[in-house]
C-alpha cells in the first residue's frame, strides 16, 4: 500500500469515527479528558510518537549493544 | 460422580508421550488434554480432596472454586492447542516435558494447601527448562541454566515464606493481603519472579526466545499466568502491585521498540500484558479481579497464537531476526492471516478477545479513580498495537523482500493456529461465553459506542504514526541490555574472580605446605640432626622420591576383604 492510500483511509476512518462520536456517544466522563471529542486520536498519535522517540533515545544511550556483547555464538564451556 | 484430577491425567499423558512410539504418542498428546478438559468440566465448585499428612497437616490436592476452575479450563485448552502445534515433533521427551509443565500449572491452580502448591510450582520450572534445552544450541543451554537458577531462587523464597506460615500453623492457601511481615514479602517476591515483574523479569526474555519452536508456545502461556493466578488468590488488593503492573506494561513496550529477535519482541509484550493483570490484582475490586482473570484467559489464547505464528516463520525460513526477514507473506498467506488475528486480539481491536478483557481492567482503574494508572495503561496499549500489530507483521511478513527461502509449514501447526484464532474471535464476538465463567461478582459491558469508537480512534492514530516512522522502526542487528546484565556481566566477573582467588590461596598453601614438609621430614627421619649430628640412618634414603605404588594394596586384597565382610554380614543376617 502506498503512503497516500494509508493516510487517506486512516483519515476517512477518523472522520467517520468523530462524526459517530458526536452523534451517538454519551460520555460517562470520570475525568475531563474523557468528554473531549477525538481525544483518543491525539492520545494515540502523540502517545505512539512519544513511545518511539523515548525508546529510541533510551536504546541509543543505555540499552543497545553489539550482538556479540555477551560472547555471541563462540561460547565455550 | 467419579472425579479425576486433571493434573494427574496430564502427568499420565506426559509419561505416555515420553515413551510411546510416534503414532501412539500423537494419540496420547491429543487424548490427555481432551480428557483433562472433560475432567475440568466434571469438577464442581466446592469439591475437595483432603489427605492427612505429617504434623497434623492436611494435603489438599484438589480444591475447586470458580477462580481455580476458570484458570484450569484455559490451561487445559492451551495444553490441547500446544500439543496440536507440536504433533509433528519427533522428540518424545520434549513432548513429555511440555505436558508435565501443563500438569504443573493445573496442579497449582487446584492446590488447596501450601505444600501441594509449592511442589507443583517447582514442577513448572523443572519441566519447562527442558523446552529450552532441547533447542540444543549453546545459547539455549546457557539461557536455560540461567532460567533454572532464577526460578530455583524464586521457588526457594516462596518455600521460605511457606515455612514461616507453616510454623505458625497456617497450612491452607489463603489471602495474605491483610498480613505483613517476612512471610508476606518472601512469598510476594517468589511469585513476582514468576510473574516477571521488573527488575525480576529478565529470565523470561532471556529464555523464551531460545526455546524450541513448539516449546516456547507452551512457555509463553503457563509460567506467568500461573503467577497471575497465585497473585489473585494470595495478594488481591495489594496496592504496591498497581504501580508494579503499570511499570511492567510500559517497560515491555520500550524494549519492544528496540528488539530485533521476533520471539524476544513477543516476550517483551508478555511482560507488558501481564502488567495489566498485575495492576488489576493490585486494584483488588471485583471488576478488576475479573479483569485480571479474563485478561489472563484471553492472553493465553492470543499470545500462544502469536508465538505459533513466529514459530511457523522460524520453522519455514530458519531465520528469527526482523533484520533478516520480510517479503514472505505470499508464501505463507494462511499463517499471516492467523497471526494477524492474534495481533488484533492483543491490540484490543473490537470483536477480538483482547478487547473484552483489557478494557475491563482499564475501566476498573477509571472506576477506582486512578487517572494516572488508566492513562498509562492506555498508553501501553498504543505500544502493543504498534509492535505486535504493526511493526512485527510489517517487517516479518511484508516490508522489503529479504530473499528468505520459505519451506512448508506442517499442517498441524496451522490447525493449532486456526484453533487459537477461532477461540480469540469466538470470545471477542460473544463475550458472555467468558464473562459467565468469571469468579467475582461484577458485571461489565464491553461493547458500548464509547469504548468501540475510542478504540478505533486510538488504533487508527497509532497506525498513522507508525506509517510516518516506518523508516526508523526496522530491525537493527543489536541486542538490548536488560537486568540480566547484572548476573551475566558483573556477577559473572565477580564469580570468576572469586574462584580464581580461592584457587590461588589453596595453591599457595599447597606449595608452602610441601616446602615445609620437605624441611621437616629429615628431622623426623633422623632426630640426631636436631643436635647437630650428621650420621645418615641406614635403610631408606630420605631423598628417595615418593612412589605411591609402593604402598598400594593389590586389587585382590580389596576384593578379598570385600568378600569377607560380605560373607560375615550375610551369615550374620541369616543367623538372626
Amino acid at each position: 500500500m502506498s503512503n497516500k492510500t494509508v493516510y487517506i483511509l486512516s483519515g476517512i476512518v477518523v472522520i467517520v469515527s468523530i462524526l459517530l462520536e458526536i452523534l451517538f456517544v454519551h460520555h460517562h466522563a470520570h475525568y475531563w479528558w474523557q468528554s473531549l471529542i477525538a481525544f483518543d486520536v491525539f492520545f494515540g498519535f502523540f502517545g505512539c510518537v512519544l513511545i518511539i522517540i523515548v525508546s529510541k533515545a533510551a536504546g541509543k544511550c543505555f540499552i543497545q549493544r553489539d550482538e556479540n556483547y555477551y560472547g555471541g555464538e563462540d561460547l565455550d564451556d | 460422580m467419579i472425579e479425576f484430577h486433571p493434573a494427574f491425567i496430564l502427568i499420565l499423558g506426559a509419561l505416555a508421550a515420553a515413551v510411546l512410539p510416534r503414532r501412539l504418542r500423537q494419540f496420547a498428546m491429543i487424548a490427555a488434554p481432551v480428557l483433562a478438559i472433560l475432567a475440568v468440566y466434571r469438577l464442581e465448585s466446592g469439591t475437595e480432596w483432603i489427605y492427612p499428612f505429617i504434623n497434623n497437616m492436611d494435603l489438599i490436592l484438589l480444591r475447586v472454586d470458580k477462580l481455580s476452575w476458570v484458570f484450569a479450563l484455559i490451561f487445559c485448552i492451551m495444553a490441547l492447542l500446544g500439543n496440536i502445534y507440536a504433533l509433528h515433533n519427533d522428540n518424545p521427551r520434549e513432548c513429555g516435558s511440555a505436558l508435565l509443565y501443563a500438569a504443573g500449572a493445573l496442579g497449582v491452580a487446584f492446590a488447596g494447601d501450601w505444600f501441594t502448591l509449592i511442589v507443583f510450582w517447582e514442577l513448572l520450572a523443572f519441566s519447562s527448562v527442558f523446552l529450552v534445552w532441547f533447542s540444543k544450541t549453546p545459547e539455549a543451554r546457557r539461557a536455560g541454566m540461567r532460567y533454572l537458577l532464577v526460578h530455583a531462587f524464586g521457588g526457594n523464597l516462596f518455600l521460605a515464606g511457606i515455612f514461616i506460615l507453616a510454623a505458625n500453623g497456617q497450612f491452607e492457601v489463603t489471602s495474605l493481603t491483610a498480613s505483613s511481615g517476612s512471610a508476606f514479602w518472601l512469598i510476594l517476591l517468589g511469585i513476582s519472579i514468576n510473574a516477571a515483574i521488573p527488575p525480576l523479569h529478565a529470565w523470561l526474555t532471556d529464555a523464551y526466545p531460545e526455546g524450541t519452536i513448539t516449546g516456547s508456545v507452551f512457555m509463553c502461556a503457563f509460567t506467568t499466568k500461573v503467577a497471575v493466578y497465585a497473585l489473585i488468590r494470595i495478594f488481591p488488593g495489594t496496592e504496591i502491585l498497581i504501580w508494579a503492573g503499570v511499570i511492567m506494561a510500559l517497560y515491555g513496550v520500550v524494549y519492544a521498540v528496540l528488539e530485533n529477535d521476533i520471539r524476544r519482541l513477543l516476550a517483551y509484550h508478555i511482560i507488558s500484558q501481564v502488567g495489566y493483570m498485575v495492576a488489576a490484582v493490585g486494584m483488588g475490586t471485583d471488576l478488576a479481579l475479573n479483569g485480571a482473570t479474563s485478561h489472563a484467559f484471553s492472553h493465553i489464547l492470543y499470545k500462544s497464537l502469536l508465538f505459533m505464528g513466529a514459530g511457523a516463520v522460524i520453522y519455514s525460513t530458519g531465520r528469527r531476526k526482523l533484520s533478516e526477514l520480510g517479503g514472505i507473506y505470499r508464501q505463507m498467506p494462511l499463517a499471516v492471516i492467523l497471526y494477524m488475528i492474534g495481533a488484533f486480539s492483543i491490540s484490543g481491536v473490537p470483536l477480538f478477545n483482547g478487547f473484552i478483557s483489557k478494557s475491563m481492567i482499564i475501566s476498573a482503574a477509571s472506576y477506582n479513580h486512578m487517572p494516572a494508572v488508566e492513562l498509562l495503561l492506555y498508553l501501553a496499549s498504543v505500544g502493543t498495537f504498534l509492535h505486535t500489530g504493526l511493526k512485527l507483521p510489517y517487517f516479518m511478513f511484508f516490508g522489503p523482500d529479504s530473499g528468505a527461502k520459505v519451506g512448508k509449514i506442517p499442517g498441524n501447526m496451522l490447525v493449532a493456529m486456526a484453533g487459537g484464532a477461532f477461540l480469540c474471535t469466538l470470545y471477542g464476538v460473544f463475550p458472555a461465553l467468558l464473562y459467565n465463567k468469571l469468579p467475582f461478582d461484577a458485571s461489565y459491558v464491553p461493547y458500548t459506542w464509547d469504548h468501540v469508537i475510542s478504540t478505533v480512534q486510538l488504533l487508527t492514530a497509532t497506525l498513522v504514526a507508525f506509517w510516518i516512522y516506518i523508516p526508523k522502526l526496522g530491525g537493527v542487528p543489536t541486542i538490548s541490555v536488560d537486568t540480566d546484565w547484572v548476573y551475566r556481566k558483573p556477577v559473572a566477573v565477580f564469580m570468576t574472580w572469586l574462584v580464581a582467588v580461592v584457587c590461588n590461596i589453596r595453591d599457595w598453601f599447597g606449595v608452602q605446605g610441601n616446602v615445609l614438609l620437605k624441611k621437616v621430614v629429615p628431622y623426623f627421619n633422623n632426630p640426631f640432626l636436631l643436635v647437630g649430628g650428621k650420621t645418615p640412618v641406614s635403610g631408606e634414603a630420605v631423598t628417595a622420591d615418593y612412589d605411591e605404588n609402593k604402598y598400594r594394596f593389590p586389587v585382590g586384597v580389596t576384593v578379598l576383604f570385600t568378600v569377607i565382610v560380605f560373607v560375615i554380614t550375610f551369615f550374620y543376617i541369616m543367623m538372626i
